[in-house]
C-alpha cells in the first residue's frame, strides 16, 4: 500500500510547490464478474484499475482534475489542469483544506474486508446455478436474461495537506438474477439482487425464490381501475422511492439555490410521525463509513425529527456557508467536485402494528419503472410504471400490473397514515424502515 | 500512438497461445472537460484524462473480458492469462498480421477539446445562456448552463489482424433553468449534442436557448393536473422519439435477440407496427450526437433499417450476437469505456418522416394529451414492457391544444404501441440523449416526426 501513499503524497507536493493547498483521493479497484447462459459463462471479467483525483485551493479559487495514469507525468499534468481550472474559477471563500489530524486513520475492519479462501471453481458454480435453478423452478420459465455474480476489493486513500490521511479497505459480494416466464401468449419478469462482505452470506435462494415468485404472480397482473389506493412499498422500492428525492436533503443545493427545501430547516416537512436519520456506521448497515470524502470522522444526523426538517447533509463548505454544523456527510470522487451525499438512511418506528397496517384494502408495490425520469425534484410531482399486489391482510385479492402511481412527493410525505413499529431492512441492509401507509397516491388503470 | 502495435501483437499471440477462437485489444484515452455556470458565476471548471485497455477474448461464443489502466506488456498478458485460465486449449492457430486499416473521417471537429479554443469565449456563451433566461422573467429563481467536452481516442487491434484507431470528439451544451412562482416551483431543460468540436455550440444562439429553456420552466408553473387512463396521444418531434428507442430500438438488439429475451426475436420479416413506421438507426450522420466512424470492434459505421412500411426487416447486430443468431454485423457493436465488453446498441435511431403537419393530426383527437417535450424513459425487453416521461405536454380538446399539464408518464409494451402509431408528421428532428445498457452508458439520438398513437395508457394525478 505503500506505493499508493507515495503517490498521493507526490501529488500532494506537487500542488505544494505550485503553491497551492490540495487534497486527493485514490480508488484502486480489483473486479472479478461472471455471468451465466445457457449453462455455461457467457462473461469472465477480471480488472485491475486505479484513478486518482487532486481538488486545489489557490487564491480562493478551487480546480479539480483526474487521471488513471499514475505515472509522474500523468500526475504532473493533472496537478497543471486543477491548476488552470482554478485560475478560472470564481472566487470560493467556503471551500477550504480544514480537517487537519496528525494520525493515519484506518477504516478498515474484518467486518467489511473479511478474508476469503473461496475457489474461483465455487465461485463459477455459484454463478452458473443462479441461472440453473431459476430454470429448474418451472417449465415456463424461458431463462435468466440477467444474471450474475461479481466481487470487487476496493481501497481509498484521503490525503490533505494538512496532513491527514484516512484510509479504508473492502471487499463487496453481490448477485443476482432474473426469471422471465412466459406461458399462454403472456410474459412476466422480476429480477433480485444481494449483497454481502463474505462470499458464504450471499443469499442465493432468496433472490431466486423472489426473481421466480414474482415474476410467476405477476404472469395473471392485471390493471386494476384507476383511482386512489393505500399504498405500501416493499422496502427495497420505498428506499429507491426516498432516495429519488434524496438532493432535498442537499446543503450544496440548498447553497446553489437548486433545492426547494433551501428555506424549509426548522420547518415541517411531512407528517409528525416521521423521523429520518443518516448513520454512516450503523451496526447493522452493510455500508459503513467511518470517515466522509474530506476526512472528517462521521457520525448520526437526524435529518427530519417529528416531520421538522432539523438539517441537510454538510461539507465544511457548506456548514461554513450556512454558519452551521459540518455533519461529516463531504462527499467526493476522484473524478468529482465537493458534495455532499447520505448513507445508511433509517427511519423512526411508530406505533401501529402490521395488522393494523395491513386490515384494510392496500395495493403493495414491488417494483417501479421510470422512477428516476418520472420524477421532478423541484415541482416534486412524480409518476411511473408499477407493479404489485392489491391485498387486504396477507390476502391477495388481484395481482397488478400496467399501471402507473402518481402523486406529489411534498404532499405524500404529509399523507402518511400510518407506521409500524417494527424495522425492516431493505435487501441491501442499507435502508431501514418500519412498513408506512401512504395516502394520497393516484393510480392510472382501467 | 496509445500502445504500441507489437506489443498488441504480442500480447494477442499470447491469448491465442491460450487457445482463444479470437482475441481484441481496446485501448482508450479519454479527455473530458467540463464548465459550469450557476448564480451567474463560474461555478466549476473540471476534468481528466481516462486511460485503459479492455482485453477480450471469445472462445466459441463465450466472452472474457479484462482491463488494465497499465500499458505494461507483462501487466497485459497477466490479465489474459488471468481470464483465460479456465478456458485453456490448444492454440486455434496464428492470428493474421496487423494491418493499419484507415478510416474514413465523417465527422470532422475543427475546435475539439485538443484545439486551443479559448476558455474565455466558453465561459461568454454559457453567460450569455444565463442572462437570456434570467431577462426571460422575474419568476426564473436559478440557472445552471454548462458546456461538456470530450475527445475519446481509441486502438482496436484483434487477432483477425485489424488496426484501426478513431478520434471522436464529442460536445454538449446544457441549461436547466428553475423557475418559482409562490409555492409552485418547476424546471426546464435542453441538452443539444454533437459528435464535433465548439464549433457545434458556435451554431447555437445562446439568447433564443437561454429563452426557450426558461419559457419550458415558465409554462409548467401554470400547468394542471395530468389525467390519468387510456386516451390518444400525440407525440411531437425530436426527443419524442424516445418512445421508438425504448419501445421497440432496445428489443432489437441482438444483445436481447440472441437469448430470446426480446418479444421480437422471432419476428423478423413479419408486421410488427402500423404500416406508417419505418425505422432505421443510422450512424453515418455527419457531426450526429449518435454517429461513429467505427463501432467499437473497428467496423465501419452503416445505416441499418429496422423496420420499413410496418415490417421488421433488421437488427442491431455486433460481433458475438453475429456469431449467435447468424445476422450479418451491422457495425453497432459499442461500449462506454475500455471496462466494457461491446454489446448491439443503438446509433442514431428514429422514424422516418411522414407526410402529415402537427396541426393536422391534432385537429383529429376529441379529448387527448400532446405531449411537446419527452424525458426519459426504460424498457424490459424480455417482456417489452416500457415507460416514459412527458416533460411538457398539454391537454388536447376538440381539436385544439389546450392548458399544460404537469409531467405525466405514458407506460405500455412494444408490440402494442407500434401498432397504435396510426400517423407520422412531416415535421422531422433529432435530439441528443444518453441511453444505459449492458454496456454502460453511450451518446445515442433519438428522433421522429410527430406522431399520433391511438391509444395509451398515461400517468396522472388529475381525473
Amino acid at each position: 500500500m505503500s506505493d499508493l501513499n507515495n503517490t498521493v503524497n507526490k501529488i500532494i507536493d506537487m500542488a505544494k510547490k505550485k503553491g497551492a493547498e490540495s487534497d486527493c483521493i485514490l480508488d484502486k479497484s480489483n473486479l472479478l464478474s461472471l455471468k451465466a447462459e445457457d449453462g455455461e459463462l457467457s462473461e469472465y471479467k477480471v480488472s485491475g484499475s486505479q484513478v486518482v483525483g487532486v481538488r486545489v485551493i489557490k487564491d480562493n479559487r478551487v480546480g479539480t482534475s483526474y487521471s488513471e495514469a499514475i505515472d509522474d507525468q500523468s500526475l504532473e499534468f493533472m496537478v497543471n489542469q486543477a491548476l488552470e481550472n482554478a485560475r478560472f474559477s470564481k472566487e470560493d471563500l467556503n471551500q477550504k483544506i480544514s480537517v487537519e489530524r496528525k494520525e493515519e486513520y484506518i477504516g478498515t475492519t474484518d467486518k467489511i474486508n473479511a478474508s476469503d479462501s473461496t475457489s474461483l471453481e465455487d465461485k463459477t458454480k455459484f454463478a452458473l446455478e443462479l441461472e440453473s435453478k431459476i430454470k429448474e423452478k418451472d417449465s415456463h420459465v424461458k431463462g435468466a436474461p440477467y444474471n450474475g455474480f461479481s466481487e470487487v476489493e476496493h481501497t481509498r486513500l484521503y490525503v490533505n495537506s494538512n496532513g491527514t490521511l484516512c484510509q479504508q479497505d473492502e471487499k463487496t459480494f453481490s448477485c443476482y438474477t432474473s426469471a422471465l416466464i412466459e406461458k399462454d401468449g403472456k410474459q412476466s419478469m422480476h429480477y433480485h439482487s444481494s449483497v454481502a462482505r463474505k462470499f458464504n452470506k450471499l443469499d442465493m435462494n432468496s433472490v431466486i425464490d423472489e426473481s421466480f415468485n414474482h415474476a410467476w404472480n405477476l404472469l395473471d397482473g392485471s390493471p386494476i381501475k384507476t383511482g386512489n389506493y393505500r399504498i405500501i412499498f416493499n422496502n427495497d422500492i420505498l428506499h429507491n422511492f426516498i432516495s429519488n428525492f434524496g438532493s432535498l436533503f442537499s446543503a450544496k443545493g440548498a447553497m446553489n439555490g437548486v433545492n426547494v427545501w433551501k428555506d424549509k430547516i426548522g420547518s415541517s416537512v411531512a407528517t409528525k410521525r416521521l423521523t429520518l436519520k443518516d448513520n454512516p456506521t450503523y451496526e447493522d448497515a452493510f455500508t459503513y463509513c467511518p470517515f466522509d470524502d474530506e476526512g472528517s470522522l462521521t457520525r448520526e444526523t437526524t435529518l427530519i425529527e417529528d416531520g421538522v426538517l432539523k438539517t441537510f447533509f454538510h461539507n465544511t463548505a457548506t456548514a461554513d456557508y450556512f454558519k452551521t454544523e459540518n455533519t461529516a456527510n463531504a462527499s467526493r470522487s476522484p473524478k468529482g467536485t465537493l458534495g455532499v451525499n447520505g448513507t445508511n438512511m433509517i427511519i423512526s418506528t411508530g406505533t401501529d402494528t402490521e395488522n393494523d397496517l395491513r386490515e384494510d384494502e392496500y395495493f403493495e408495490i414491488i417494483s417501479l419503472q421510470g422512477l428516476g425520469s418520472g420524477s421532478d425534484v423541484v415541482s416534486g410531482d412524480f409518476s411511473c410504471a408499477a407493479s404489485g399486489y392489491l391485498k387486504k391482510g396477507d390476502k391477495v385479492i388481484q395481482s397488478v400490473k400496467g399501471v402507473t402511481i402518481s402523486g406529489n412527493y411534498f404532499k405524500v410525505l404529509n399523507e402518511i397514515s400510518g407506521i409500524g413499529n417494527t424495522l425492516h431492512a431493505s435487501s441491501e441492509n442499507t435502508f431501514f424502515s418500519p412498513t408506512i401507509v401512504f395516502e394520497g397516491m393516484t393510480i392510472g388503470g382501467q | 500512438m496509445l500502445l504500441e502495435k507489437d506489443v498488441a501483437g504480442r500480447v494477442i499471440d499470447h491469448a491465442l497461445n491460450q487457445g482463444a477462437d479470437f482475441a481484441e485489444l481496446f485501448v482508450e484515452k479519454n479527455q473530458n472537460g467540463r464548465i459550469s455556470i450557476l448564480s451567474s458565476k463560474v461555478h466549476e471548471i473540471a476534468g481528466g484524462v481516462d486511460f485503459g485497455i479492455g482485453i477480450r477474448l471469445i472462445y466459441g461464443t463465450k466472452v472474457l473480458y479484462g482491463y488494465t489502466n497499465s500499458t505494461n506488456e507483462e501487466e497485459l498478458k497477466r490479465i489474459t492469462s488471468l481470464i483465460a485460465a479456465n478456458d485453456l486449449k490448444a492454440s486455434a492457430g496464428a492470428k493474421s498480421a496487423l494491418v493499419n486499416q484507415n478510416i474514413k473521417d465523417i465527422h470532422h471537429a475543427s475546435l475539439g477539446l485538443d484545439s486551443d479554443f479559448a476558455m474565455d469565449e466558453k465561459i461568454k456563451f454559457l453567460f450569455e445562456v444565463d442572462k437570456a433566461a434570467r431577462a426571460t422573467s422575474d419568476k426564473v429563481d436559478q440557472v445552471n448552463s454548462l458546456a461538456l467536452q470530450r475527445l475519446q481516442s481509441v486502438e482496436i487491434f484483434n487477432s483477425e489482424g485489424l488496426y484501426t484507431t478513431d478520434n471522436r470528439h464529442y460536445v454538449r451544451a446544457v441549461a436547466q433553468v428553475f423557475a418559482k412562482d409562490g409555492s409552485e416551483q418547476s424546471t426546464g431543460y435542453e441538452g443539444p449534442g454533437a459528435l464535433q468540436g465548439w464549433e457545434f455550440i458556435n451554431t447555437i444562439n445562446a439568447k433564443e436557448f437561454g429563452e426557450k429553456v426558461a419559457k419550458q420552466a415558465l409554462i409548467k408553473l401554470t400547468a394542471a393536473e395530468c389525467p390519468a387512463g387510456k386516451m390518444p396521444v400525440i407525440i411531437d418531434n425530436g426527443f419524442g422519439g424516445v418512445i421508438f428507442h425504448e419501445a421497440c430500438g432496445h428489443l432489437l438488439e441482438t444483445t436481447s435477440v440472441a437469448k430470446k429475451a426480446s418479444v421480437f426475436w422471432d419476428k423478423l420479416d413479419t408486421m410488427i407496427a402500423n404500416e406508417c413506421v419505418s425505422a432505421v438507426d443510422d450512424g453515418t450522420i455527419e457531426g450526429q450526437w449518435g454517429s461513429i466512424n467505427i463501432d467499437d470492434e473497428g467496423m465501419p459505421t452503416q445505416k441499418t433499417q429496422l423496420i420499413k412500411d410496418g415490417k421488421l426487416t433488421g437488427f442491431l447486430v455486433d460481433k458475438v450476437g453475429s456469431m449467435k443468431t447468424g445476422y450479418e454485423r451491422t457495425g453497432s457493436g459499442r461500449r462506454q469505456n475500455y471496462r466494457f465488453a461491446p454489446a448491439s446498441r443503438m446509433r442514431n435511431t428514429f422514424i422516418e418522416p411522414g407526410t402529415t403537419s402537427l396541426d393536422e393530426m391534432i385537429s383529429t383527437i376529441g379529448n387527448g394529451i400532446y405531449c411537446k417535450k419527452m424525458g426519459g424513459g426504460s424498457v424490459q425487453p424480455g417482456t417489452g414492457e416500457f415507460n416514459f416521461s412527458a416533460q411538457e405536454s398539454y391537454l388536447i380538446k376538440d381539436g385544439k391544444i389546450d392548458q399544460p399539464l404537469k409531467s405525466a408518464t405514458l407506460i405500455g409494451t412494444g408490440p402494442e404501441v407500434l401498432k397504435q402509431i396510426s400517423v407520422v408528421g412531416n415535421n422531422f428532428e433529432l435530439a441528443a440523449g444518453m441511453c444505459g445498457s449492458v454496456s454502460g452508458a453511450v451518446p445515442t439520438t433519438v428522433g421522429q416526426a410527430a406522431i399520433k398513437v391511438d391509444e395509451i395508457l398515461v400517468g396522472g394525478q388529475g381525473k
